[in-house]
């Protein structure tokens, strides 16, 4: 599949909050967005999602402008994972998941849907929370679920917003590798905002490097993690190093 | 990339029809069915009781014969003891039941889909301003000389009706083109609240003291009024009320994923809010014309199924109706049971009976639910 942004800008009232990003993706692939708090990476998501609309510009998917796409069409090709989702009435985690199939499934959920849940679940480890409550899960064991319902969609393009945000070391390595791996396997173009540049340069087929609402350096983690690169995008001072072929960062003392 | 050659690839395990995991689910959904018979049988139960009290203590299945008999049509002597026994029955307790069994159903429904459309465990049938819309119509029907105990009734209804549909349409008025986020819609609906209580209050303070008692009897919900004359109406808006939200229970289970986690599923949900806003408001304002503000029964009866089956409104509606007929028929027997002059606003009994219940419910609880 292919993902391509044209021009793409978006503004609120009186606030130009996306200006003129351009980009094509094709073939399966984990993209890493990076940029600083503010610059964008969330409404260009939605943009691609189409839960905005953009002011200019165009976001075609297999060179087709996504506005000529239905609403049900578009929910089976692009999934969509919030930052942060509400649980706000008791639901157990298999239905939580189930509620991903909803493009897929008619009035009743079928057998199929609930095979497809489950398989996930144990794909991701934590088929034996199944029953429990959404609710209750802990911060890594919710944002598996919450990533798990983004995958039973089955989406061609999944978009991830900070899906290592709250998670300790270990599940941040253990849910970007899942994802890398995942994406490879059913040959996804998954697309997620990052805030740890090691972690996007380690597992990130590609990183787009955000700043001032659209697009500073765009290529593979030699092309974009360098000390140029994260000096003026960021604002502080940094040192790079080879960790086995990937650029590794190593923050520094005081701003440039 | 067409689907034919779609990309994705599934552990072949996926599909096999013996899949026990899979037979375990569906057992649960069993489950959630055999709940709803268990309510269903238990409403039945409770709304046939609710009946007796009115026979003087007449048994259930006497009341049966009344009421066959009275269907096959048998006649009997004027003010002979069964003619009087057929009057109560089919003239007093019967349109009194279905109003029972309508509203229970109809304010369960509306709590159930305002919770799920606001997001809100704290939303009710109310939340957006619609009972005070109602009272504020009543007070002014009152104040134009329809009167409750004649031919007026009709145009209390209507006025009712009229004024609780306000508060939608000042939503779908002042929106035009915003993104009307649910916090949006309950600050508006409180502010319109303030508003109409405000004006209804200086109604009360300008009529007679009669008037006012009317008034009142009605800001509590009350069911002496009801004949068979109400049924008709209230009938049609519960009913295609109920209907279009049932329909579209699985896309108001999306919204729990918050507009954006909803849409990016191939769901409006501003669209599908105002929909399911307008059925809630059909349904309350027919509710409230005919019998007042009802409170309690949207509030406590879909957070109470929820505790138990789960929050699928697929489930959750009709379960909610029936805990809601089931609610009312029970505090309606008590009210009658207490005061046989009927003197006991039904309204108050749910709060009475129900608030103690919802409470021990929450503090009983040990995990989290809401």
């Amino acid at each position: 599949m292919k993902l391509e942004s044209n021009g793409v800008a978006f503004s609120y009232p009186g606030r130009d909050v996306l200006k003129d990003v351009t980009f094509t993706f094709e073939g399966p692939q984990l993209v890493a967005i990076l940029g600083p708090n503010g610059v964008g990476k969330s409404t260009l998501i939605h943009c691609i999602d189409r839960i905005l609309r953009p002011t200019k510009g165009t976001v075609m998917i297999d060179d087709r402008d996504t506005m000529d796409m239905k609403m049900k069409e578009m929910a089976k090709t692009v999934g969509y994972v919030p930052y942060a989702s509400s649980d706000t009435f008791p639901m157990s985690v298999v239905d939580a998941v189930l509620l991903g199939r909803h493009p897929h499934s008619n009035w009743r959920s079928t057998r199929k849907d609930v095979a497809i849940v489950y398989d996930i679940l144990k794909r991701m480890g934590i088929d034996d929370l199944a029953k429990c409550q959404f609710n209750e899960l802990s911060a890594g064991q919710h944002q598996k679920a919450m990533l798990a319902r983004g995958l039973v969609q089955e989406p061609e393009i999944l978009l991830l917003d900070e899906p290592t945000a709250n998670l300790d070391v270990k599940h941040q390595l253990g849910v970007t590798k899942l994802l890398r791996d995942l994406t490879r396997e059913r040959k996804m173009l998954t697309v997620m905002i990052c805030h740890d540049l090691n972690i996007a340069s380690k597992y990130a087929d590609s990183i787009i490097m955000m700043k001032d609402g659209t697009i500073f350096a765009a290529g593979s983690a030699e092309d974009v993690i360098t000390r140029e690169n994260i000096e003026t995008v960021y604002d502080v001072k940094c040192r790079i190093i080879d960790d086995g072929g990937r650029p590794h960062v190593i923050l520094q003392d005081g701003t440039l | 990339m067409s689907s034919e050659e779609a990309p994705l690839q599934y552990d072949t395990e996926c599909f096999r029809e013996d899949d026990e995991r899979v037979d375990q689910y569906i057992r649960s959904t069993r489950s959630k069915l055999l709940f709803i018979l268990f309510l269903t049988i238990v409403c039945i139960i409770s709304s046939l009781y609710s009946m007796t009290i009115y026979g003087d203590g007449m048994s259930i299945p006497r009341l049966l014969e009344v009421i066959s008999a009275h269907i096959s049509g048998v006649e009997y002597p004027r003010l002979s003891a069964e003619w009087f026994e057929d009057i109560t029955v089919w003239d007093a307790a019967m349109p009194r039941l279905i109003f029972t069994v309508i509203a229970g159903i109809g304010l369960a429904v509306a709590g159930a889909s305002m919770q799920s459309c606001m997001n809100n465990p704290l939303a009710d049938p109310y939340t957006v301003g619609v009972s005070s819309g109602a009272c504020l119509g009543l007070s002014i029907a009152l104040l134009l000389g329809f009167s409750v105990n004649n031919n007026g009734l009709g145009g209390i209804i209507i006025f009712a009706f009229l004024f609780s549909l306000l508060p939608l349409l000042a939503i779908v008025l002042l929106s035009p083109k915003t993104r009307s986020s649910p916090a949006t819609l309950i600050l508006a609906g409180v502010a319109l609240s303030y508003l109409f209580n405000s004006m209804n209050t200086i109604i009360m303070v300008a009529v007679d003291a009669e008037t006012l008692e009317s008034i009142y009897s009605w800001q509590v919900g009350t069911l002496t009024q009801i004949r068979w004359d109400n049924i008709p109406f209230v009938l049609f808006a519960v009913g295609v009320g109920s209907a279009i939200i049932l329909s579209l229970s699985k896309r108001l289970n999306l919204l729990a994923l918050g507009d954006e986690g909803a849409s990016s599923l191939g769901i409006d949900p501003d669209n599908l809010r105002l929909i399911c806003l307008t059925a809630i408001a059909f349904i309350v304002g027919a509710v409230v014309g005919s019998a007042g503000v009802i409170g309690f029964i949207g509030l406590v009866t879909p957070h109470i199924v929820r505790s138990i089956i789960g929050s699928d409104n697929k489930y959750v509606l009709p379960a909610a109706s029936m805990l809601g007929i089931t609610l009312m028929a029970i505090a309606d027997t008590a009210c009658r049971y207490l005061d046989p002059y009927d003197n006991i606003p039904v309204g108050t009994a749910i709060s009475l009976i129900g608030a103690p219940i919802f409470l021990y419910l929450i503090m009983r609880r040990k995990s989290r639910v809401w």
